[in-house]
């Protein structure tokens, strides 16, 4: 994991000055990957607005106190998958969740309708997948294979030793292969 | 190396984590275990399933910039335009919903779910072993990793707050002071004091995860801020943008809909409504009427209020 990139470290800089661009361009830039991790990890695009919507109040609200050693996108992913983790175990969320369905959707992109049923079967069938690995084991997933992030990065955003994130993620796609056999080649 | 310590090794031989010593050894087992091998090419397929469907979120959706701008200026404005927000977050209580590490079950650093897990001691062992390679950073290393670690500490949702309680937010106003004005460019009072309004009107964004959910911010055509994707957005290339908004809100009258945001942009003026299935037909073509319109996302199955974000340029 590096610190911060030449771009984050200016950003960082004019949002501790209180410049109102700057929090418009920390959102434009990583509402993106706020609302990605949500949506994966909640399974609800309306649960991943409001988590999305109290992360960047969160920024907002904190970014005098980040000192720039991590990487301003680490320490975002930090606190997105804090608020997600929480949220997945405080007992307090919504019991109707949008489904495999919504999901499909969001992720199907321009194809043919045979391809797109084929795939539409694949992704529901991964999203399912997916949303039946724990909590625990999901994130470091999305975190890794979603997002990009490194073994070191995501250890530092889920504050965890780097050998239980390798297992963690190695577990997780250990089932999620197990769960989707039949459409492996 | 067994089979298992070779399958154990795959997911960190995918992702090029391995140390050299543990490659030496997994490429040895694997070039006299046809079955590892086997298990190994189901492994990489299973990944690449995963990120071949897991495009980053700009490549998949094709989120309207618009939209994009909508929600940047509704968090800004909302957290600007409205006091009890700005007290909540200065003032608001620890909250352990929110602000407690995630409880999560401690998990070995190397379990095993195959049949050799009865022997799970020499295999954590092993495992630890190899995690702790990787674990352990050069002594150079550990400073520079306190120091990241302390950062994104900070980043908890507790620690902003502990740390706030005794000075203030950097753009927040005194509590219960006047609330500082958004950002105002030359022209853009009356849509401004509208967005205001609007703030004041709609729920607040709650940011206590032990809130009442009645509390939270309605999403949807109501809310005040989205980060939800529109399902229909698109371009609106005008020759009069003043006049093609009075024809666009009579539409809206007209048909039903409901404009919910409208920002101002030096190119280009940003429109958020919700109208119903059944008359965004009529909608569109009357978009053609006022413009040339030309939707960069409009899906064959609409739902029942179709929220649609429309760039008029011109």
């Amino acid at each position: 994991m590096e610190g911060r990139t030449g771009d984050d470290a200016s950003l960082v800089d004019r949002l501790r000055r209180g410049e109102p661009r700057a929090f418009e361009e920390l959102v434009i830039a990583y509402q993106h990957r706020v609302f990605g991790v949500a949506l994966r990890m909640l399974g609800s695009r309306a649960e991943a607005d409001e988590l999305a919507q109290e992360v960047f109040l969160r920024v907002h609200r904190a970014v005098a106190e980040f000192r720039g050693d991590a990487k301003l996108s680490t320490w975002l992913y930090a606190i997105a998958s804090r608020l997600c983790l929480n949220r997945l175990t405080s007992g307090e969320r919504r019991m109707a969740r949008e489904g495999e369905e919504t999901l499909a959707r969001l992720a199907s992109g321009h194809a043919s309708p045979a391809d797109e049923l084929e795939r539409s079967e694949l992704e529901a069938a991964l999203h399912r997948a997916i949303a039946e690995l724990s909590d625990e084991r999901r994130i470091v997933v999305v975190l890794r294979d979603l997002e990009g992030l490194s073994y070191e990065e995501i250890a530092a955003a889920l504050e965890l030793e780097l050998g239980t994130v390798r297992s963690r993620l190695h577990r997780a796609r250990m089932d999620l292969k197990e769960k989707l056999e039949r459409f492996l080649p | 190396m067994t089979c298992h310590d070779a399958r154990e090794a795959f997911s960190a031989l995918v992702d090029g984590a391995l140390g050299a010593d543990e490659r030496a050894a997994l490429d040895g087992h694997l070039a006299t275990c046809a079955e590892c091998r086997r298990e190994l090419q189901r492994f990489r397929d299973t990944v690449a399933l995963l990120r071949g469907l897991f495009l980053p979120w700009p490549v998949k959706l094709p989120i309207e910039a618009a939209a994009i701008v909508l929600v940047t200026v509704g968090v800004v404005y909302v957290y600007r335009a409205t006091p009890e927000l700005q007290q909540s977050v200065r003032l608001e209580p620890t909250s352990p919903a929110v602000t407690e590490k995630p409880r999560l079950t401690p998990e070995p650093s190397a379990p095993s779910s195959s049949p050799e897990k009865n022997q799970p001691q020499e295999q954590d062992k092993a495992g630890r072993s190899m995690e702790k390679k990787m674990a352990a950073p050069p002594p150079a290393a550990r400073d520079e990793a306190s120091r990241r670690a302390a950062d994104l500490r900070d980043a908890s949702p507790d620690a902003g707050r502990q740390k706030e309680a005794g000075r203030p937010a950097p753009a927040a106003p005194p509590v219960g002071g006047k609330v500082e004005a958004p950002p105002v460019r030359a022209g853009r009072e009356p849509e401004v004091a509208q967005e205001r309004a609007r703030a004041r009107a709609a729920p607040v964004p709650e940011s206590r995860a032990d809130a009442p959910r009645a509390q939270r911010p309605a999403t949807g055509p109501s809310g005040v801020l989205s980060f939800v994707p529109p399902d229909v957005s698109g371009r609106l290339a005008v020759s009069d943008r003043a006049a093609a908004l009075r024809g666009l809100a009579e539409l809206v009258a007209r048909l039903g809909a409901v404009e919910s945001r409208r920002v101002d942009a030096s190119d280009a003026t940003l429109v958020e409504l919700t109208i119903p299935r059944e008359a965004y037909p009529e909608l569109a073509r009357q978009l053609g009427r006022l413009g040339r319109w030309q939707p960069s996302q409009e899906p064959a199955a609409l739902p029942v209020q179709v929220r649609v974000v429309l760039r008029i340029t011109g």
